[in-house]
């Protein structure tokens, strides 16, 4: 059978041109941008990059970076299943509004994330519960952030799902925990990667929700905007870097995994 | 697969408990604490002349760049979807880094562009234009970081209607402009909507890169959210938490209207009629 | 409007839909395109709607070159398989879309549009959204939508395809009764060679990109072209390296000049005709079919040894062999 036909153009002229003008806007407002901040890094010479890449605070801002954001995309990746399963496979009065609530961290500005959890968790709390590292209220911060991440992309997966696979399984003898160890999670499992991967690259990146709880705590959004602040964008840039090839590395995962292109 | 009874409320329990922990009480609380000194008080710290305009800043702000991403979205999505021309897929890839960069980068990007030190920055500050610590800076910064939002809701929906209404206007003479604005745009509305709210959500709450770009300076260049920060940070006693609360619940609510409005609108996605 | 395909060819990658097509429809007829799946129908009708722009050759309509034009400036109606139709309008306002964006008038558009629902007989369903409506009734919106415009030209891609089989069977004979009542010259693609017959003035039997045969459904039986278009417009058995129609094939139980022996292995009853599968010493399989009358009086059962003629018709039972291998194209 034919493969792709060749189309007749019947909207407004989106060929070239309207990949142009989408190019450019990309460019000018992200690409450009972007560029410079690699510009900067590696304008100041590879022996300072390298120094600045390895200085104390740097590698420490990434080690706690990464660390934190690892544990939270794990922990994520979990809970997060666990969550999706029981919104999809339960019935319970107020589901729906559940279901809702998950997407409260896409809605809420990450200042009000942060202000929420030192109400509770940090000093002053009226719950009693005082963190005594605030390395705690970072990963609380940033859990709330992620959560919808793996909830949201985990869903329709199990939606579709046929319990017909799942019947077999029973009927064949499997335990419910063995059906779904050897046929649910295979199923999920590229949804529950793509969730925690966009997770981890959220949670690396983070500013808004862990700038009031993270005092003492070096996270690395942080330390760029110290450096910033400043007067050092070299040094920001250095760690901007590194920052970004995580990301970028994270992206060429999700694409492998597919799902997320529009082509 | 059915579960036992004990395990089914076991995993329901568990998961209830993750989110109120996580979700509900925090943001309950910070609706405690807000009132904590009457409605009076907090009604006070939200209509203080700076946090008036922070609030119009911020709505400006999301004003502007909200449009902005709505038109470049449909305009990409069509692109991605309908076009043929060969560099679509790099341009598919490069959507999601908005998703994947860090707001503090993107403020220093924007710095490095746009300001006095920066490529483009000598040239803009000739012509009289303040970009970085002042407004247009803070717009950038915020359409950098909504933008993929309404193409990666309206892509999928455009993929899954199908070119042949499209087909079936140009057989019945209608024009390219014609098919587009009777029957493709309809038929991606509530893609449209989802990613607009989205967006909207995005462009209010954003404040790692206004942080970088912003004089702080209460009036011109301070947000609700830089607001928040500023007021717990550099206030003292319990002034400092009950007046950056109230923001903060000032911000909340208006995420709770997005909040609700996403809700209304994510079924429909689904159904292009 | 008539209608002139010449040496029309179109590739997709390394798939070739059509090689070198050539046909003529003349005006006001129902001419149907038969042929199985990626016989290259549909592509030639979507080149003729100018949906899609052939690698070579060229389309003529009322004599005029049509080849790159649009298919807005065709004056054409075309009818999509599953219908297109605009979802997020009433079944009024697709009807009337045609209409609106020509700016007609509104109580023209008004009183057209309700002509055309009386017409495909959808009146009350004005108001509805066209996923209330059963696949029937969409598809005679997507006729009534496409006619608004007045085309010289319809053009239906399977559009029965589909539906239910009784549906289907009511709805053909509709479509029949409505362009006899109408005139329009109309187009029809379909893989199912029973409708063909049913409801079309002419056939144009596809194959592989070509077209091998063009003639009216009883030329299309009774003369096939070549075996491809014999064995696709109905039952054949191949025997003694020739095609024979099961009618063809005369049963009886003594051996008689001109017969063959072979051996009865069923006796299936298909309500009013019966099928008699046979097979040859050979080895080789073949089928007749017999009225009830005959079957009953010849008493046949399974393991039965009888003698079978190959053509009934004629004397000497010789029945026109087609050519295995199509040729130029003719008129329609």
């Amino acid at each position: 059978m034919p493969g792709v036909r060749s189309r007749v153009r019947v909207r407004p002229g989106r060929g070239g041109l309207g990949l142009g003008v989408a190019t450019l806007y990309m460019s000018v407002i992200v690409l450009i941008p972007l560029a410079a901040v690699a510009a900067k890094a590696f304008g100041q010479g590879l022996g300072a990059l390298w120094s600045s890449i390895t200085s104390s605070v740097a590698l420490t801002a990434l080690g706690v970076t990464l660390a934190s954001s690892l544990l939270v995309a794990a922990i994520g990746a979990v809970m997060g299943t666990l969550v999706a399963w029981v919104l999809v496979r339960d019935r319970f009065p107020g589901k729906r509004f559940v279901n809702a609530l998950i997407d409260l961290p896409f809605a809420l500005p990450t200042i009000v994330a942060g202000l929420t959890l030192i109400a509770l968790y940090g000093p002053q709390s009226p719950v009693g519960i005082h963190l005594a590292y605030a390395r705690a209220g970072v990963l609380l911060a940033l859990l709330f952030v992620t959560l919808p991440f793996v909830v949201r992309a985990v869903q329709p997966v199990l939606i579709e799902l046929d319990p017909e696979a799942e019947e077999a399984a029973s009927s064949l003898g499997a335990s419910s925990f063995t059906t779904f160890r050897r046929i649910v999670l295979p199923a999920l499992r590229p949804a529950i990667i793509s969730g925690t991967a966009l997770a981890f690259a959220r949670a690396i990146g983070e500013y808004g929700a862990v700038v009031l709880l993270a005092g003492k705590v070096q996270i690395a959004s942080l330390v760029i905007y110290n450096d910033i602040e400043s007067g050092t964008p070299e040094g920001a840039a250095s760690l901007s870097i590194m920052l970004l090839a995580v990301s970028l590395l994270v992206l060429v995962l999700l694409r492998r995994i597919g799902g997320r292109g529009a082509t | 697969m059915r579960l036992s009874r004990s395990v089914t409320l076991s995993l329901r329990t568990v998961a209830l408990a993750y989110l109120v922990l996580l979700l509900l009480l925090p943001v309950g609380v910070i609706f405690a604490k807000t009132f904590e000194h009457g409605f009076g008080t907090a009604w006070g710290w939200i209509t203080t002349p700076a946090a008036v305009s922070a609030f119009w800043l911020s709505v400006l702000i999301a004003a502007i760049a909200v449009p902005l991403n709505t038109i470049f979205g449909v305009g990409t999505a069509l692109v991605l979807v309908r076009g043929k021309a060969r560099g679509r897929a790099l341009l598919d890839s490069l959507i999601d880094l908005p998703f994947v960069v860090s707001p503090v980068i993107v403020g220093l990007a924007l710095v490095l562009v746009y300001g006095v030190d920066g490529w483009f920055g000598k040239w803009f500050m000739d012509q009289g234009v303040r970009i970085i610590y002042a407004p247009a800076g803070m717009i950038i910064a915020t359409v950098f970081v909504s933008l993929p939002f309404v193409v990666r809701e309206v892509a999928p929906v455009l993929l899954e209607v199908g070119e042949e209404q499209e087909q079936a206007a140009a057989t019945l003479g209608a024009s390219r402009w014609q098919t587009f604005w009777r029957i493709t745009l309809p038929s991606i509305r509530w893609g449209i909507a989802y990613g607009v709210v989205l967006t909207t959500a995005r462009a209010l709450g954003e404040i790692g890169a206004v942080a970088v770009v912003s004089s702080n300076v209460a009036g011109s260049t301070l947000t609700l959210p830089l607001l928040v920060q500023q007021r717990m940070t550099t206030s003292f006693g319990p002034q400092a938490v009950t007046s950056s609360y109230a923001a903060g619940t000032e911000l909340a609510i208006m995420s709770l209207v997005v909040l609700l409005a996403m809700t209304l609108i994510a079924p429909r996605k689904g159904d292009a009629a | 409007m008539s209608i002139e395909v010449e040496s029309v060819s179109k590739r997709f990658g390394e798939f070739t839909a059509l090689d070198g097509v050539s046909l003529n429809v003349v005006e006001g007829g129902l001419t149907a395109l038969l042929g199985p799946s990626g016989s290259g129908k549909s592509t030639l009708l979507r080149i003729i709607a100018g949906l899609e722009v052939p690698d070579s050759g060229a389309i003529r309509l009322d004599g005029r070159d049509v080849t790159q034009a649009r298919p807005q400036d065709r004056g054409i109606g075309f009818v999509f398989q599953h219908y297109a139709p605009f979802e997020h309008m009433s079944v009024f306002e697709n009807v009337a879309f045609g209409l609106r964006i020509r700016k007609r008038p509104r109580d023209e558009v008004r009183r057209r549009v309700d002509e055309l629902l009386a017409l495909v007989g959808l009146t009350q369903w004005g108001g509805q959204r066209p996923h209330q409506l059963s696949g029937g009734q969409r598809q005679r919106m997507a006729l009534a939508r496409a006619l608004a415009v007045d085309p010289r030209l319809l053009l239906l891609d399977e559009p029965f395809g589909a539906l239910d089989a009784n549906v289907r069977g009511e709805l053909r004979r509709w479509l029949r009764r409505l362009h006899d009542e109408q005139g329009v010259t109309t187009v029809l693609v379909t893989h199912d060679q029973e409708e063909a017959m049913e409801i079309s003035d002419t056939i144009a039997v596809m194959n592989a990109g070509r077209i091998e045969q063009v003639g009216s459904p009883r030329e299309v039986y009774d003369s096939p072209a070549t075996e491809f278009v014999m064995s696709f417009i109905g039952p054949v058995s191949r025997v003694e390296g020739r095609l024979v129609r099961p009618h063809d094939v005369a049963v009886s139980l003594e051996p008689e000049p001109g017969t063959v022996e072979a051996m009865v292995t069923r006796v299936i009853h298909l309500g009013f005709e019966v099928r008699i599968e046979l097979e040859l010493p050979g080895g080789e399989r073949a089928h007749a079919q017999l009225t009830r009358a005959q079957t009953d009086q010849l008493e046949l059962a399974p393991g039965d040894i009888v003698y079978v003629r190959w053509g009934a018709r004629g004397t000497t039972g010789d029945v026109p062999q087609p050519r295995a291998e199509a040729s130029p194209p003719a008129t329609a």
